[in-house]
């Protein structure tokens, strides 16, 4: 009976021992319930919030694409503006340059304009002599009034000679060519040689003309020994002087070449003259190697080298390939020759002429002023009053402008200078070969790799991809969920799961909360790698058809460059093939005169 | 790194061989009658020395030697101090040699790769041996003369 009382009490307990955990679980379904939807609600905060913060990145996107935008639009209007400014800055040169051209040719025009009347009367007289239409009273009297309006000058006294010796005034004609010898011996000397010889008067011609060459220091001519070379070259001289102008020409550059640095200095000056000849080619024909090659301007300066031979080639070939027209009349290319000497050789105006010349170049150039400061160093030296007869040689072949030489003049001034031609030729030629390099240094987007002539294009893309999958790499691992958001989540975690047991709500809210963090710093991750994914996808793309065009160019460079260069053996073996004596003319007669 | 052509023995018996045996003075000659020196034509006999280097057929004292003889001949009235300090050609074995030097300090002849630095000195030749418009390129302390097929030289400082 005890045993089933204490049965029945034990049964009794377990009883309300059942009901009261049943009440518990009731009450815990009921906080499960409450909690399931505080997390509901939380959950929709998150969404909520997490819709805001797409929104936001949508913003912020669609803010950078248009900083974006703007940049490149600003880098267009800046480089516009670049562009702007340079034609501006190129026209107002080339404006100034004219105004300056028409200063001086008004100085010219002012300050020399008698030496111009003296200097037409000279062919003038000659001319009227020639058909003795013009009384000699008046070739007397303008030849008089000259004397007065032009003083200092040397030719005034040399034509009062002319006329006196027209007239057959001998007192006179020593007087006035005594005055002139003082004034300017050597042009004197030079004028008289070629009137002689235009009146047929040989012996008196070539008596002169051994004054004129008793005169000259091969270290210190003036150009008018330009005349002497132009009508040495024309054959005007005629046969009897050959002896006398080729052995005098042999004499000075021996002479000259005495000196211990002659030959170096005729090289030096002669690269000087060729470097004014650099050419040039369409740069925009290698856009991707100008921005990617780092040694692009090294590149540019061998190509414009390989360019040079072409141009000097061309520049060859005008003179050399001109027929020299040895049917003229004799009194007619005399006459030609006169108006050089009288006209182009007139000391006073040289530091004139030196400035309208060099403001020309500005015109002519376009105002690219490294190609008028070559082209000025090349010429300048002819604007100086004296120089070595081989500086005159140089003058004649490469600035025919400046020295006003004939093109029979110019050949041979540059097979006489063939040697040094052919020395600063190569040396410049094996200086610009020395700095092509068989491999360059290309660099795209923070990648760099060594390209040579293009056909390494795989191995350089799958480098680039390579660089580009590691940058895609660095940025995904920074990119990942971080460190605290891990410690988000297990704190999180596990204030919920203690604090469900413990049927403390508030703290699971509390700890499901913290966990949320997780959450969105996951999201955010996932989104930004994918991103990431997307943009290196687009980056490798470009930069592989970037490494591919650059290869493409090199190919392109190389053949082109191949191509220029090849063309140097033609001109050095025209050069080398140069003999002075085939550019001897003969005037009047057709027989080929050979010096020995 | 090629084997050198010329064994280390042979380097040692080399430096033996009296390269310096010619020099007459070691005073400097004037620089501008040696560059008139340098730029007269080289002798066939030179240019044919040279070109036996590459074909490996120095790789015994003999053709070394010949090649030895045959500079001081062309040398013979240049002073010690001016001398070489080395040549440098295009080398024609194909990949992966893309030049071949000579290098007088040591007497000796290597083959060099693409990207290969030369010794001190000679690397500067490299781009102009490469060129292939050159025999070879002989290579100064302050200048270099590249020699073409036919023994013109052109002088770059």
């Amino acid at each position: 009976m005890s045993e089933k009382a204490i049965s029945q009490a034990n049964l009794n307990e377990i009883e309300r021992n059942l009901d009261r955990l049943t009440d518990q679980l009731d009450s815990a379904e009921i906080n499960l319930s409450v909690v399931h939807s505080i997390v509901d609600s939380v959950q929709g905060k998150v969404n909520s919030v997490q819709s805001t913060v797409d929104s936001f990145n949508s913003k912020v996107d669609s803010v950078q694409q248009q900083i974006s935008d703007i940049d490149s639009k600003v880098q267009n209007v800046y480089n516009e503006f670049l562009e702007f400014v340079n034609e501006a800055r190129s026209s107002a040169l080339i404006n100034e340059a004219n105004q300056e051209i028409i200063k001086l040719k008004q100085v010219i025009e002012e300050d020399y304009s008698f030496y111009d009347k003296a200097r037409r009367h000279v062919t003038g007289i000659l001319q009227a002599s020639d058909v003795s239409i013009v009384k000699k009273e008046t070739i007397e009297k303008a030849t008089q009034d000259i004397m007065m309006d032009t003083p200092k000058y040397w030719l005034a006294p040399a034509l009062v000679a002319l006329s006196a010796w027209i007239s057959d005034n001998r007192p006179l004609a020593e007087l006035a060519l005594k005055e002139a010898m003082k004034r300017d011996d050597e042009k004197t000397s030079l004028l008289f040689c070629l009137i002689c010889r235009r009146a047929d008067r040989l012996s008196g011609s070539m008596t002169w003309l051994e004054r004129y060459f008793g005169m000259q220091d091969p270290n210190h001519m003036g150009a008018d020994v330009i005349v002497v070379l132009e009508a040495f070259s024309s054959g005007i001289f005629g046969p009897d002087s050959k002896g006398l102008c080729s052995d005098k020409i042999t004499e000075w550059i021996d002479e000259l070449s005495q000196k211990a640095d002659f030959t170096a200095t005729q090289r030096v000056k002669w690269k000087q003259a060729i470097k004014g000849k650099t050419g040039s080619f369409d740069e925009n024909s290698f856009p991707l190697l100008i921005k990617h090659c780092t040694s692009w301007e090294t590149l540019k300066d061998v190509m414009k080298w390989a360019h040079t031979h072409e141009e000097i080639d061309q520049y060859l070939k005008g003179i050399f390939e001109s027929q020299f027209d040895n049917t003229f009349k004799l009194e007619d290319k005399l006459d030609e020759i006169l108006d050089k000497l009288v006209n182009n050789y007139n000391y006073d105006e040289l530091h004139i002429r030196e400035k309208l010349r060099y403001n020309e170049l500005i015109i002519e150039e376009r105002a690219d002023m490294v190609r008028v400061k070559d082209r000025f160093e090349s010429e300048k030296a002819s604007y100086e009053q004296y120089h070595a007869f081989s500086q005159h040689l140089t003058t004649i072949a490469m600035s025919p402008n400046v020295s006003g030489a004939e093109k029979s003049t110019q050949k041979l001034a540059i097979s006489l200078s063939k040697e040094w031609i052919v020395d600063a030729y190569n040396d410049l030629t094996a200086e610009s070969r020395s700095n092509v390099s068989s491999s360059v240094e290309i660099e795209v987007s923070g990648w760099k790799g060594n390209l040579s002539d293009g056909s390494e294009e795989t191995e350089l893309c799958e480098s680039i991809e390579r660089h580009a999958d590691n940058e895609l790499n660095f940025w995904l691992t920074e990119n990942n969920v971080k460190f605290r958001h891990w410690i988000a989540l297990l704190a999180g975690m596990g204030i919920a799961v203690f604090n469900l047991i413990g049927g403390n709500g508030a703290m699971v809210i509390l700890g499901l909360l913290i966990t949320c963090y997780y959450v969105h710093g996951k999201i955010q991750s996932k989104k930004k790698q994918e991103e990431l994914r997307v943009k290196y996808k687009s980056i490798k793309e470009d930069s592989v058809k970037i490494v591919k065009g650059i290869c493409a160019e090199m190919v392109d460079f190389r053949k082109l460059y191949s191509e220029k260069d090849s063309e140097y053996d033609e001109v050095i073996h025209f050069i080398n093939q140069l003999d002075p004596t085939q550019y001897i003319g003969v005037g009047d007669k057709k027989t080929r005169q050979i010096i020995s | 790194m090629p084997r050198p052509l010329l064994s280390r023995r042979e380097n040692r018996v080399l430096n033996q061989l009296e390269v310096n045996k010619s020099r007459v003075s070691s005073k400097s000659m004037n620089p501008l009658k040696l560059e008139e020196r340098l730029r007269e034509k080289r002798s066939k006999e030179y240019i044919d020395a040279i070109r036996n280097l590459d074909s490996g057929d120095c790789s015994h004292r003999h053709g070394f030697q010949e090649f030895i003889d045959c500079m001081k001949e062309e040398f013979s009235d240049i002073p010690t101090v001016e001398l070489l300090v080395g040549v440098v050609a295009k080398c024609y074995l194909g990949e992966p040699y893309e030049v071949h030097a000579l290098d007088m300090a040591g007497n000796i002849l290597q083959h060099y790769k693409t990207n290969e630095p030369l010794p001190v000195g000679l690397e500067k030749a490299r781009s102009l041996a490469n060129h292939g418009s050159y025999e070879f390129i002989e290579v100064y302390s302050n200048h270099m003369v590249a020699i073409d097929h036919s023994g013109n030289a052109s002088i770059i400082k």
